[in-house]
């Protein structure tokens, strides 16, 4: 999968101090291969609001986090008060509006994303006598006028809890003294899902999910136990209902399987299995490799191996794909079966944002084009083909209900692509406002069906000219003559303006030969070429004069090529990448994972962690095992300072107390109040205790034996006897 | 002088009394014309919240994740950044340079050092400059009110040049319990006024600073209860938990305020001040501040409040906490069982208070006078200043170590010190086997 930008301003504000999310944030960008700046700025209103505010001017993510305990705190003479009335509910109201507006005004006037969180409150808010709102409807009310907006993405309190979950988020403590109202895991959770958002929102979404099908959407083997002998447990069923949601979401769904097709029809026909025949987009059930398989689905789809996700529970299989097909996020399902829902909710390549109603019809889409592939071959010729589809194009100015689809084909169409202009809805919305520039909408249909939305033109008058800025046809629309309707409908445009040229500029990347060749194609009058791009200058009379017919021949040929460039993936997707996002889905999946994770990391950082020392001696190892136990983390040494590793007082309670019950010692408390408390030195502390339990006699016998060894013998056997 | 102080707690914000009245001290040291230097921790592990929080009034000087240097006042903050008061480690490093580096010329320890880490680091490092400021009973290592018992850290107070506590009661302890020697001197200054009077029969909150257990939220509860017709402030600090603040916010009388740094913005709206303390206050700051501005105090009877209250009335009976369990909670506080109160004797002092106006007038004028009259005779910080000027330095302290008995003498502990920790392991471990497969036969 292809980042849009690795370079990344990141503006916060937040009605608390939030500072702590930082150091998750920075893990996750920096595991991402993302650079990013981030600033933290106080007053979130003004931040909205200020025309010269840090996030007004920011191009890039803008943050926003709110807290509603901090929207009960009153000016009341002693300072602030915390409390919740019928007086303050009209308050409530107010700032629900308020913000919502804030929040629209900077989105429509800035092309930074906005990631807006609604965080979750503190239990105070439930203890109030005079609880005169429901902190739950307050947060939906927010959170649905914040869905109603474009170019936002809202995250709910449950959305965060419900991905992570923290059961003791709340830290009255340090709310209360430094108005830090969560426990460190709670923000390291925050960050997590910040971050889950900053990749959708910075990455080309994937859009196809090859699924295996024995052991994978169904417990069993097809062909070795028969249609009946296969089960649907009820993790599977969660699986099957992962991917009906995806693909309502947008994504494709095939099968690619080693058996007979039939027994895998009747299969899904099972009335247990939630995904049905027909919800398939496309399918390879043979006993062909997998990677060549996948292949012919992306020649099949018209779509390059790098938006396909292939999941399967056969690590040779998975091997196979990933070793053949690099550039295909490769899954392999965890071994055991209960941990396939964390994991599957936790690849981050499945999450989705800014779906729109052509993503939620895509399968219906992609069925109606395998009937237009079938007419195809049953026509004699590709003119026959082309005026038997009885294609109609429209092309009409960009209006706001289209915006959200506009934007999204900027973001995701690469093959035809004249300049890969990336935009968001805001940054459209901005341009079309903008004086002398016009855009425009392609929407075609034919006798298999509506393609929908398909193309996307952006031009501006300049001069005598009418200058192309962008010009894009998704891949499922190509090879009908639609771009050459386009071309000529600018070439219109010029003439009824009264402009003598329409300039397109073409900017090469390598995945847009076909919008190349197509320019190629038509001929030019006036081709300036430099190292960036290429321009192409034609005049307004031959524009409007392009017309399909007249290049069907050179079109028909160019079909072929066209087909390889799209499975062309030169610069698909980053492995280094692909296997961070399995490796997150796989040990990266809970809040506590996550917070020992980043822990060890920002102490690494900082250089605080001592150098490894690993265990010297049973005492060491015994005590090393509790704290392992203790405070789940992995990896810590001997020298490791229990604050450093992500230690609190509780825990180092805990610690003492399964020592003492471990080793029979009476260890006092004070052991915990000495300064640096390490496996090493509570190992001493117990050795101490131990031997003041023991008698003089015994100790003098002891010792004795000892005498006379060298300190290297004596290592030695410490070694052997505490094997 | 160049004047160290190190404390395992926040200088600035400062929480509790203890901590403000060590600020106050440096700060008064520092008008007289003395450098003084502050190793603190960081509030709430954020240093750049700290700095935030002073705009206008401190001077930051540098800032790192480690830690935060500022200028309050005259005084040098050197704020360290740490997790928890056991993790006590880099501050107590942090000391160690300081110590080298400013070479201050009286090092002053307070009792927020839980573990006496920066006590032993002094000790070590120059004990005839070492001064123990003792304000917290509960952080000595000794006696019956203290959370944590450990002879070797009394034993370090021995070699201290000199003790100070703030009052009668905690010399009292220290001798009887420890049979060490100290100076009662006025460490907890008031600053220099004006104190208006805020003292108003009318209206105003009945109020506690620091509602928690310790501090006898459970009387400040029942007397909630008992006057729903009353209104009462509560203002959790430090000791506040989460259950205690749903206890408080359960009750339509209470009204929950943010601490303050200038008491004058509570004292303003406080008819009452309640400090019912069920542990062994040294001499509680908030007394003596409230009667200041002419507020009547309903006290509890433990450790020093009843000195603190200057023999004006109502020092009220109270079942104190009686020891501490071996744990500690989230804050690293020490946990202990709260007993049940008589409530009767504080209903009946705060409906006489509030009913008969004389009555409340006249506690209200001699509770000020007396405040007044110790601040002004007994509370400067001259006498501390001299103190520290007279102070021997040089010729090691012995003062104290012919008073008590020598400890008693640890055999094993002879046995096993000079051995190396390997060969202490490999003692340890073969003891222990031996011990095991013992008991397997038994």
């Amino acid at each position: 999968m292809n980042m849009i930008s690795r370079d990344l301003n990141l503006v916060f504000s937040a009605t608390f101090t939030a500072e702590p999310v930082r150091r998750s944030l920075v893990f996750w960008l920096e595991k991402l291969g993302i650079n990013a700046a981030i600033q933290y700025e106080n007053q979130v209103f003004k931040q909205l609001l200020d025309p010269y505010s840090a996030m007004r001017q920011n191009s890039g993510i803008n943050v926003i986090l709110i807290r509603f305990d901090d929207w009960f705190r009153v000016e009341d003479g002693l300072e602030t008060e915390i409390r919740k009335d019928a007086l303050l509910q009209s308050k409530v109201d107010r700032n629900i509006v308020d913000l919502l507006n804030a929040v629209k005004t900077s989105v429509e006037t800035t092309s930074a994303i906005h990631i807006v969180c609604i965080c979750p409150p503190s239990p105070l808010m439930e203890w109030s006598t005079e609880t005169a709102c429901d902190y739950k409807e307050i947060e939906n009310r927010l959170y649905q006028g914040l869905q109603g907006l474009n170019g936002i993405l809202p995250v709910a309190s449950s959305d965060i809890l419900d991905l992570y979950p923290v059961a003791d988020y709340y830290d009255f403590h340090s709310d209360k003294m430094g108005h830090i109202p969560y426990k460190q895991i709670f923000f390291d959770a925050l960050g997590t899902v910040i971050a889950r958002k900053i990749y959708s929102a910075t990455s080309l979404p994937y859009k196809v999910i090859v699924l295996d099908c024995d052991q994978t959407l169904w417990k069993g083997i097809c062909g070795e136990d028969g249609v009946e002998g296969i089960a649907v447990d009820p993790y599977r069923k969660q699986l099957q209902a992962f991917m009906l949601e995806q693909q309502r979401l947008g994504m494709l769904l095939c099968l690619c399987s080693k058996n007979n097709e039939s027994d895998i029809i009747e299969a899904l026909n099972r009335p247990d299995m939630l995904i049905k025949p027909e919800l398939i987009a496309a399918s390879r059930i043979n006993w062909e490799r997998k990677s060549d398989n996948l292949e012919a689905l992306a020649r099949e789809l018209n779509l390059g191996l790098d938006s396909f996700i292939f999941i399967d529970d056969n690590p040779v299989e998975c091997m196979e794909v990933k070793t053949r097909c690099p550039q295909v996020l490769t899954l392999c399902l965890p071994e055991n079966d209960e941990d396939i829902p964390l994991y599957l909710s936790n690849i981050w390549a499945f999450d989705r944002i800014n779906t729109t109603a052509a993503d939620q019809s895509r399968t219906e889409l992609v069925k109606q084009n395998t009937e237009r592939n079938k007419f195809q071959q049953e026509m004699l010729s590709y003119e026959a083909f082309i005026s038997g589809l009885e294609l109609n194009v429209s092309i009409s100015p960009l209006g706001e209900t289209e915006l959200a689809r506009a934007a999204q084909l900027t973001q995701r169409v690469n093959q035809f692509n004249f300049t890969t202009i990336r935009r968001s809805e805001a940054e459209l919305r901005r341009i079309c406002s903008e004086e002398n520039v016009s855009c425009f909408t392609v929407a075609a249909s034919d006798r298999f069906g509506d393609y929908g939305i398909v193309g996307l033109v952006v031009c501006r008058e300049q001069g005598s000219k009418l200058s192309v800025d962008s010009f894009l046809l998704s891949c499922r629309a190509l090879g009908k003559g639609i771009e050459y309707t386009m071309l000529a409908r600018l070439g219109e445009i010029a003439a009824d303006k009264g402009l003598g040229e329409v300039e397109v500029i073409f900017v090469p990347t390598s995945k847009n030969q076909p919008a190349g060749q197509f320019l190629s194609l038509i001929g030019a009058q006036n081709v300036t070429a430099s190292a960036e791009n290429k321009v192409y200058a034609f005049t307004a009379a031959f524009a409007r004069t392009v017309d399909f017919t007249s290049y069907l021949e050179q079109a028909d040929h160019l079909r072929e090529e066209v087909h390889a460039a799209v499975q062309q993936t030169a610069s698909g997707s980053d492995p280094v990448i692909l296997d961070v996002l399995d490796d997150i889905g796989r040990h990266l999946n809970t809040s506590r994972s996550i917070h020992a994770k980043v822990e060890a990391a920002s102490q690494g950082k900082t250089g605080e962690r001592a150098e490894y020392v690993a265990p010297r001696n049973e005492f060491e190892k015994r005590i090393l095992k509790i704290w392992e136990d203790v405070l789940v983390i992995e990896q810590i040494g001997v020298m490791d300072n229990l604050f450093e590793v992500g230690g609190e007082s509780i825990k180092a309670i805990q610690i003492l107390s399964r020592i003492r019950e471990e080793f029979e010692v009476d260890l006092p408390m004070t052991v915990l109040f000495e300064g640096s408390l390490t496996v090493a030195g509570l190992a001493q502390s117990v050795e101490t205790s131990l031997l003041s339990s023991f008698d003089e006699d015994l100790i003098a016998e002891q010792l004795a034996a000892l005498e006379n060894l060298t300190e290297e013998e004596i290592e030695l056997l410490l070694r052997e006897e505490s094997e | 002088m160049k004047l160290l102080l190190a404390q395992n707690a926040s200088y600035y914000p400062a929480l509790g009394g203890a901590n403000k009245s060590n600020r106050t001290l440096m700060e008064a040291l520092s008008r007289l014309g003395h450098e003084c230097r502050v190793v603190s921790t960081a509030l709430v592990n954020s240093a750049s919240e700290q700095d935030q929080r002073g705009v206008g009034e401190i001077e930051v000087i540098s800032s790192s994740p480690e830690v935060s240097v500022f200028n309050l006042k005259g005084v040098a903050i050197h704020a360290v950044k740490v997790r928890a008061a056991m993790d006590s480690a880099r501050l107590k490093d942090y000391l160690i340079r300081q110590m080298k580096e400013f070479a201050p010329d009286r090092i002053l320890i307070s009792t927020e050092d839980v573990g006496h880490v920066l006590l032993e680091a002094a000790v070590k490092s120059a004990p005839s400059r070492v001064v123990y400021l003792a304000r917290t009973t509960l952080y000595l290592p000794f006696g019956p009110d203290c959370f944590l018992e450990a002879p070797d850290k009394t034993e370090l107070l021995r070699k201290a040049a000199a003790i100070v506590v703030v009052g009668d009661y905690l010399k009292d302890y220290m001798w009887q319990w420890a049979k060490l020697k100290a100076e009662v001197l006025p460490i907890s200054l008031f600053g220099d006024g004006p104190f208006p009077d805020f003292g108003n029969f009318d209206k105003g909150y009945v109020a506690m600073v620091n509602p928690c257990a310790y501090k006898g939220i459970s009387i400040f509860l029942e007397l909630a209860r008992s006057f729903p017709e009353l209104s009462f402030a509560a203002i959790p600090t430090w000791g506040t938990t989460s259950e205690d603040m749903k206890a408080l916010m359960e009750l339509k009388n209470v009204r929950i305020f943010d601490p303050v740094d200038d008491m004058n913005k509570l004292f303003c709206q406080t008819r009452v001040m309640l400090v019912p303390s069920l542990w062994a206050e040294a001499k509680s700051r908030t007394i003596v501040e409230a009667m200041l501005r002419g507020i009547p105090v309903l006290a509890s009877d433990v450790g020093g409040n009843p000195e603190a209250k200057l023999g004006v009335e109502y020092v009220l009976p109270v079942n104190p906490i009686n020891g501490y369990k071996q744990a500690v909670d989230e804050r690293s506080l020490p946990v202990s069982d709260i007993p049940e109160q008589h409530i009767q004797p504080w209903q009946e002092a705060l409906r006489r208070l509030l009913s008969v106006r004389e009555h409340y007038e006249d506690v209200s004028r001699r509770s000020r006078e007396a405040a007044l009259d110790y601040v002004e005779n007994r509370g400067g910080s001259r006498r501390v200043e001299a103190f520290l000027l007279n102070l021997q330095v040089e010729a090691e302290n012995t003062q104290q170590s012919d008073l008590v008995p020598a400890v008693k003498e640890n055999t094993v502990a002879q046995m096993t010190d000079k051995l190396t920790p390997a060969q202490k392991a490999l003692l340890a471990l073969r003891l222990n086997k031996k011990n095991q497969s013992r008991g397997n036969d038994q």
